[in-house]
């Protein structure tokens, strides 16, 4: 592909385009009540579930030796990773960016007067946070109902927070890696799927890395899918400075790196792409 | 004109006709297949590794591979013969249902078999090595493919109710993935974990248990009782998903989409 027909406006015309699409892609969250509902459902089912596999293992374990946490602990924590895992949308269908490739429909978003890989951040990211918004109070609820209130440090609560949205970013970054793969595999899905399985597996989605034991606790914790998940969780029911400084390094580094990734295939893929009938 | 014989020979061609389809993109089956048997691998260790330090009455190695032998041949089942199964919310939501309206054949059936899922296949294949590796008899091989025959029309009509909201909610594609997601993680959990109120959650609201519990204890000691609950399972809950697909197929009003059937 050649350089972009036209480029009207400036920077702030193009802040302002992708500031209207994220706000569109926010509000279409918010588009279906009945859907967030059944969504509410899954989320009771789960953490009671959780909840209840924590209850019979304590009957057996010292949770807080074997863990580092207490019941309620354990519970808010899984009320965390799960809301930060929901937002990230359908795990393993990839985003919109696979199918467009795929089918070629990318040829007429190439056109449209806006960078295409910034839409599809402005897009993603923007869904990303309106479902975290929408599912972090709700998993609060029934983490309390079920264990009550732990005494969580608010301080602690707003650091993991802001470390919840730096993971959004951070794994969008290398969700567009998989997906601009699309230029050259045939089909996308087995990289996010093996994707996503690791940042569930390795990423302390349901169970925190502390009670993994030793010898996959030292894989996953040389491993980066902990920034996704455990990272911010453990903070927010555990306050620590120096891991929150230790952690923002890490999901900065992962975003730099998997949007440079990004840059570099979709120049390179953008050039293969051949538009045939219309 | 829809006789059992005219239904079976029109599954049998769909079948053929998806596998045809999937060799036609052999590296997207196999990258597909391998991903999803070392996923499976990786979380039988995992799970392995986990029991292990957390150790539970009756959940030892075995049992654990037990539970992933049934709920991968469950799934993987599922996914081979009716692959379209958990994309019916989608379907609906999209007005795509318009295409299998406008044919002869019965439309459920139709819509859930269009598709095979590639990744299933990894499934069906880890499925029957994992089995294969805690030594089993001639009657624990019968059983196991009764079961997971059993498991697989569970699954696929519990994709067909979580599917068939869409047809009351409008869009219904994340909560109904959401809700088969839960039926997927659920059945991969050694049963004593659940006890009590979890217990019954998971047996009659995400039916797990009768994906992967009924069945583990059934190979643990068989007995009629518990065949026969496996069974009726089954034939309850699609029994209810033909009705409630029905029963929603007639609030449905056409996209008013031009679309092919994939």
């Amino acid at each position: 592909m050649s350089a972009p027909l036209r480029t009207p406006g400036g920077p702030r015309m193009a802040l302002a385009k992708l500031g209207a699409v994220a706000r569109l892609h926010a509000l279409a969250q918010l588009a279906y009540p009945a859907e967030l509902v059944l969504g509410m459902i899954f989320s009771v089912v789960v953490l009671f579930t959780v909840a209840s596999m924590w209850r019979v293992l304590g009957e057996h374990h010292d949770l807080a030796a074997m863990t580092g946490y207490d019941l309620p602990h354990l519970v808010w924590y899984t009320a965390f990773t799960e809301a930060l895992a929901l937002s990230y949308g359908v795990p393993w269908e990839g985003l919109p960016v696979d199918r467009e490739i795929r089918t070629g429909d990318v040829a007429y978003r190439l056109a449209r007067p806006h960078s295409y890989v910034l839409y599809q951040v402005a897009a993603c990211l923007s869904e990303r946070y309106a479902r975290l918004a929408l599912r972090l109070p709700v998993h609060a609820l029934i983490a309390w109902a079920l264990v009550g209130w732990p005494g969580l440090a608010w301080q602690a609560v707003a650091v993991a927070l802001v470390a919840g949205l730096l993971a959004g970013v951070a794994d969008l970054a290398w969700c567009l890696v998989w997906s601009f793969s699309s230029f050259w595999v045939e089909d996308s899905f087995g990289l996010h799927f093996l994707y996503r399985r690791s940042v569930f597996l390795l990423g302390g989605l349901l169970i925190p890395l502390s009670a993994y034991p030793d010898w996959l606790r030292r894989i996953a914790e040389a491993l980066p899918f902990k920034a996704i998940l455990f990272g911010p969780s453990k903070l927010f029911v555990q306050a620590d400075t120096t891991g929150a400084l230790e952690l923002f390094r890490l999901q900065l580094l992962m975003a730099l790196s998997g949007f440079v990734v990004v840059a570099i295939i979709y120049r390179l893929g953008a050039r293969r792409l051949q538009a045939q009938g219309g | 004109m829809n006789s059992p014989g005219a239904l079976l020979r029109f599954f049998t061609a769909t079948l053929k006709a998806n596998a045809q389809s999937a060799l036609e993109y052999r590296a997207s089956l196999i990258s597909q297949a391998v991903g999803m048997f070392i996923s499976n691998g990786m979380w039988l260790v995992f799970f392995s590794a986990y029991f292990g330090r957390f150790a539970l009455p009756g959940v030892g190695l075995d049992q654990l591979v037990c539970v992933w032998a049934f709920a991968s041949g469950a799934f993987g089942l599922a996914g081979v013969l009716f692959g379209n199964a958990g994309q019916l919310a989608g379907v609906i939501t999209r007005g795509e249902l318009d295409v299998y309206l406008a044919l002869p054949k019965p439309v459920l059936l139709h819509v859930v078999s269009s598709r095979m899922r590639l990744v299933s296949v990894g499934d069906v294949v880890f499925a029957f090595i994992s089995f294969a590796l805690i030594r089993p008899t001639l009657l624990d091989w019968l059983l196991y493919l009764g079961c997971i025959a059993c498991g697989a029309v569970v699954v696929v009509s519990f994709y067909v109710l979580t599917g068939s909201l869409a047809f009351w909610l409008g869009a219904a594609d994340n909560g109904a993935t959401q809700l088969n997601n839960a039926l997927a993680n659920f059945s991969t959990y050694p049963s004593p974990i659940f006890r009590g109120a979890s217990r019954v959650l998971v047996h009659f609201v995400i039916p797990a248990g009768f994906v992967v519990g009924v069945p583990t204890e059934l190979l643990r000691a068989p007995a009629w009782q518990l065949a026969l609950e496996e069974v009726g399972a089954a034939a309850v809950l699609v029994a209810l998903a033909v009705a409630v697909f029905h029963l929603g197929l007639k609030r449905y009003t056409s996209g008013n989409l031009i679309a092919m059937r994939e």
